[in-house]
């Protein structure tokens, strides 16, 4: 089964631009020094509401909650996305 | 006084795959319903112009530089793009952020080039008479 870090990964790859592997990347790197632009954030957010069948609410749509795969999957964590939920 | 300066640079094609992508989701999320009345229906002419609102809207987030409170994409509405000069709206949040800094105007202005638009945000901050004291 994909763990939720897998998938935060995944839709980083897919998504995200960066300019480095996401798979590489440590947990809390900073994703907008990683080549995240602002533009970009939105697609990894709509994408990842694809992923979970969810809506993020417009108070989690902020920098900070797409700062790293860590404060993504907090984010997530809030939302009751959980590995093997 | 002092001054705030934004830039911002988006590429269309990272519109045009989000409209592909994502649709009338993508549009909800960061566009008003004022904006998108004068978006053109031809998916290559709307993906330049949703580019040029985004990049107006990100150059204008720079000068407002939020740090606890972010406002919506939602809260910045461009008009009038038509003559690269386009005018600023501010509510919710922004305006807030525009308000606590003594910001009453933010100029834009608007490039475009084959490839991406660009956007440049200036304002003075008024910081004697800003809602900030």
């Amino acid at each position: 089964m994909t763990t939720v870090d897998e998938t935060i990964r995944s839709v980083l790859k897919a998504h995200g631009r960066l300019a480095v592997d996401p798979e590489t990347l440590g947990e809390t790197v900073d994703l907008y020094t990683s080549g995240l632009s602002s533009h970009s954030s939105v697609n990894v957010m709509l994408a990842l509401e694809n992923e979970f069948d969810l809506e993020f609410p417009d108070e989690m749509l902020t920098k900070a909650t797409f700062q790293s795969i860590s404060s993504v999957r907090e984010a997530l964590e809030k939302m009751g996305v959980h590995d093997g939920a | 006084m002092s001054h705030a300066i934004g830039i911002d640079l988006q590429p269309f094609d990272e519109v045009e795959e989000s409209l592909r992508l994502f649709g009338e989701r993508y549009t909800r999320r960061l566009y008003t319903n004022a904006e998108l009345r004068d978006v053109s229906g031809d998916p290559h002419l709307a993906a330049r112009q949703l580019a040029t609102l985004f990049a107006a809207k990100e150059a204008v987030m720079k000068v407002l530089t939020p740090s606890s409170e972010i406002p919506s994409w939602l809260d910045i509405e461009v008009r009038q793009v038509k003559d690269c000069s386009p005018s600023i709206s501010l509510s919710g949040v922004a305006a807030r952020l525009a308000h606590r800094q003594g910001i009453t105007d933010i100029a834009v202005r608007l490039g475009v080039d084959r490839q991406c638009a660009t956007a440049t945000a200036f304002a003075n901050k008024d910081t004697e008479g800003s809602g900030s004291r």
